[in-house]
């Protein structure tokens, strides 16, 4: 409980005892009033009573009729007395109805007396005898003591009344003394030892917390006050206890940025001194000394001390410097070298700064010492080092330089952009060829420079920059380009679209070369005109000669003898075989310009497989091949294909197995097989022919050429089936390669010629759709 | 099949290829006209209104597709049933020669006489 509280209580508690006593007291007082005041009646009783009795003698006597009068007065006083006492006087309720009684008696004694005492005067009157007389005289005295009996009744009863009265006021006030003495002692006892708990309440704590604020007051701040109580001490020590801990607190802390501040220093090889000028007493913190070469506090430091480590070339300079900056009241700053006892020089950087009093003299100097040696050695050996860069940054600036210039002369147009799509290099080739200066275009979007069309229409071709940025790959290069220049004009480009990466792969920007290909595309179109009229030239007389040799052969051949017959059939053999060179050179013409049309349909590969299979069956009934085809088991998928240029590159593959295994008659099958592999379809066609010399295998994609074996064995071929079936299966997307012989498949002669297909797809071009 | 005199216009600069192809098709009792350039052509093929116009395209004067183009301005001409018989396959001219409605376009060397001459009685009977 808190002290106020206790005090509160017992204030509470007193007024309560205080308040007792008081009560009694007015109750005591009332009680007196009250017996003073029946024992006041009673007297003043006595006295009509007594008055009454003298009345009576008086009329008795003298016989007066004042005396008469003055009685009834003094009864109905009386009477108003006795009133008044039956009306306080509940207590002697006996004693004052038997008082009335007796007064009431009194007045009926005295008319008694009146009545007779004219009766005896009216005898008197009559003459009436003695005898008569002495009869009512003798009455009258009757009377007469009957009445004094009565009045000594009464004053008998009012002198009672007096007496209790009496005594039970002497009881009252006894009582009274008694209830006082007991209240008061339970009061001032109750005083008393609430006090001497309420001075120990007190005192105790504060004891206590005098104690412990004497152990803090001598440092100890791990001095806590033992005080729990719940009151006022409770909380002034539990505040205490905080303070003393928190201070604890900031005396490590103080103890551990000291200790940190002495580490730091040792670190940073930076000291820190304080001289006072008053005593001239030094003081350096350990630092100091190691910077000096000495042990830590190893002897007292002085100004004169700290002189003596200058090295003797920059102690004059040391000394005024320290001294001007003293009497010019001005910070100083330092630099100079110090001779350690071992004969070491180290160099330091000091500053300083002094305190005055109001008069303007000097008090105390405090600064730091940084030993800057390593710095220095450094310094130095960066500008040796700095030069060495000047040098290597002209070598990079010349080579840039070169490197600018070279690519300054490229003649294709070369712009990079940043990945913000910012340009950033533009070349004179882009300069000329878009029209745009190097100053339109360096740090512009490249949106804004290069325009791009499809072909020589007006729409934009999708954006390769934006779409290389994105993708991180080089951007596939679409033939039909046109660059729209900045007054308007379109130049036709090529153009190669690569990211620039950096060494984790991240694209940082992106380069454009592109060149004008208009001659280009003039010399090709002059080849395929070129390609169109030689091959009109050679198709004429092919067909002319085809027909008539057809027409000797044909209808006019019983009239042949079978040497001419022979020659005959030759020579039409002959004229096929141009008229198949012809229209390969044809297609190959078309294929290597990309103006042959690529037209993807959904199709059916084992269907289309077969269908070349039974076509060539047909064509060619004379060879003595077996051909099969092998499907997976499993469901092909229909791809989008050329229909018809896949047929032509698969015709060119079966005929050179069915031409070099029919001059083979020991082994003649052919095995077909379709199979799935990842995302392409695989169509392999194994003969069990010739096969193909180790040395001319890397060669048999090349256009005309022959392997060494098949010319040897004088087979007809163009030399150009593989090389179109190769740029017929690359234009639709996938590969085509060989084996030979045929190791995969265990075989240990043939061919093996397989080519894949993407399972999604060729992509389409446009073009003409028709092989020559 | 009754193809007697239905009529033939063929169109073709060389000699000995209007010898073959002229009489393969008079044995099989066609009457065959001829023409050797394209101005001669679409002047004959407008008077004579043949069955079918064989017609080549590497001409002097008038080459065939121009000669075709004249020949889809005339009222008759617009449908008149032609075959490009020629020795040129560059997309070029097929496509031209496609787009002017022709029957078919045969190039010469790809076919033997007597292909050539059925596919002609087909188109004739279509």
């Amino acid at each position: 409980m808190k002290i106020r509280a206790k005090l509160l209580f017992n204030v509470v508690i007193s007024i309560g005892l205080s308040s007792i006593l008081s009560l009694s007291f007015a109750a005591a007082i009332a009680n007196l009033q009250k017996e003073t005041e029946y024992h006041h009646l009673a007297m003043e009783m006595n006295q009509a009573v007594f008055n009454l009795n003298i009345l009576s003698n008086d009329y008795l006597a003298f016989r007066l009729d004042r005396a008469l009068i003055q009685w009834d007065e003094a009864y109905h006083s009386g009477l108003s007395i006795l009133g008044e006492i039956e009306d306080t006087n509940k207590t002697d309720h006996e004693l004052v109805k038997d008082m009335r009684v007796e007064y009431e008696k009194l007045s009926i004694l005295f008319n008694e007396e009146v009545v007779n005492y004219e009766y005896e005067q009216k005898l008197i009157n009559e003459g009436a005898t003695e005898e008569e007389l002495a009869v009512v005289r003798e009455f009258q005295e009757r009377k007469i003591s009957q009445l004094r009996i009565a009045s000594q009744a009464i004053v008998s009863n009012s002198n009672k009344l007096q007496k209790e009265t009496q005594v039970r006021l002497h009881e009252s006030f006894e009582l009274n003394k008694k209830t006082s003495i007991l209240v008061l002692s339970i009061l001032f006892g109750f005083i008393g030892v609430s006090s001497i708990k309420l001075s120990n309440d007190i005192s105790t704590p504060l004891s206590k917390l005098r104690s412990s604020v004497i152990k803090f007051g001598k440092g100890d701040l791990s001095a806590e006050a033992p005080v729990e109580t719940r009151d006022e001490f409770g909380d002034l020590a539990k505040n205490f206890n905080d303070m003393t801990r928190n201070l604890q607190k900031y005396e490590n802390q103080l103890k551990l940025s000291s200790e940190t501040l002495k580490r730091a220093q040792e670190i940073a090889h930076f000291g820190s001194w304080h001289l006072d000028l008053v005593n001239n007493h030094l003081t350096w913190s350990d630092e100091i000394y190691r910077i000096f070469g000495l042990t830590p506090q190893e002897f007292e430091a002085s100004y004169e001390a700290f002189l003596e480590m200058v090295h003797p070339d920059d102690k004059n300079y040391v000394d005024i410097t320290y001294r001007d900056a003293v009497k010019n009241k001005l910070p100083y700053e330092i630099e100079h070298r110090i001779l350690r006892k071992n004969g070491e020089i180290r160099i330091v950087h000091e500053r300083g700064v002094t305190k005055y009093d109001k008069a303007g003299n000097a008090l105390s100097s405090t600064g730091t010492v940084l030993d800057i040696t390593e710095r220095k050695m450094a310094e130095n050996a960066l500008s040796s080092s700095n030069d060495a860069l000047k040098d290597k940054v002209e070598e990079l600036a010349h080579a840039n330089a070169q490197d600018e210039a070279i690519l300054q002369s490229i003649g294709d147009a070369v712009v990079a952009c940043s990945s913000d799509g910012d340009i950033i290099i533009f070349n004179k080739a882009a300069q000329e060829l878009t029209g745009y200066s190097s100053e339109d275009a360096l740090g512009q979007d490249y949106q804004k420079i290069l325009h791009f069309n499809e072909g020589s229409s007006d729409t934009p071709s999708p954006d390769r920059i934006l779409e290389t940025l994105k993708s991180g790959n080089p951007a596939l290069t679409t033939s039909n380009l046109n660059l729209v220049q900045k007054k308007g004009g379109k130049v036709p480009i090529a153009d190669k679209t690569s990211p620039i990466l950096d060494s984790q792969n991240k694209v940082i920007g992106c380069v454009i070369v592109f060149r004008d290909i208009s001659r280009e595309l003039e010399i090709d179109k002059m080849k395929t005109e070129f390609v169109s009229v030689a091959s009109h030239q050679l198709r004429t007389p092919l067909a002319i000669l085809f027909w008539a040799l057809e027409e000797v052969l044909g209808e006019e051949s019983e009239n042949l003898n079978t040497k001419q017959k022979d020659y005959l059939s030759k020579a039409l053999k002959a004229n096929n075989r141009m008229i198949k060179l012809v229209n390969a050179l044809l297609n190959i013409a078309r294929l290597e310009s990309g103006s042959l049309g690529l037209h993807p349909v959904p199709t059916n590969v084992a269907e289309l497989v077969q269908k070349v299979i039974d076509d060539k069956k047909f064509e060619d009934q004379d060879h003595k091949c077996k051909i099969s085809l092998n499907i997976p088991k499993s469901t092909l998928p229909v791809i989008e294909i050329d229909p018809e240029l896949i047929t032509e590159a698969l015709n060119n593959i079966l005929s050179n197995s069915i031409k070099y295994t029919s001059s083979d008659q020991k082994t003649n099958d052919i095995a077909i097989e379709i199979s799935i592999n990842k995302s392409v379809v695989e169509i392999s066609v194994q003969d069990s022919g010739i096969g193909i010399p180790k040395e001319n295998q890397g060669h048999i994609f090349e256009k005309f050429f022959r392997a060494d074996n098949a010319m040897s064995l004088a087979i007809d071929g163009t030399g150009l089936g593989l090389y179109i079936s190769k740029l017929i299966v690359e234009a639709s997307g996938g590969e085509i390669w060989i084996e030979s012989p045929p190791a995969s498949k265990g075989s240990k002669t043939g061919t093996l010629v397989t080519f894949s297909l993407p399972i999604s797809g060729s992509k389409p071009r446009k073009g003409d759709k028709t092989l020559a | 099949m009754n193809r007697t005199g239905k009529t033939i216009l063929l169109v073709e600069d060389e000699q000995d290829t209007i010898t073959f192809i002229k009489e393969k098709l008079e044995e099989k009792e066609l009457i065959v006209n001829t023409a050797l350039n394209g101005e001669e052509g679409l002047e004959m093929a407008l008077s004579l209104k043949p069955d079918i116009i064989l017609l080549d395209i590497v001409m002097p004067k008038m080459d065939g597709i121009t000669m075709l183009q004249e020949l889809r301005n005339d009222p008759w001409g617009k449908l008149a049933k032609v075959i490009i018989l020629t020795n040129l396959s560059d997309p070029d001219n097929f496509t031209k020669a496609r787009c002017l409605n022709v029957s078919d376009y045969l190039v010469k060397t790809n076919w033997k006489l007597v292909d050539l001459v059925e596919v002609i009685e087909s188109k004739l009977s279509d």
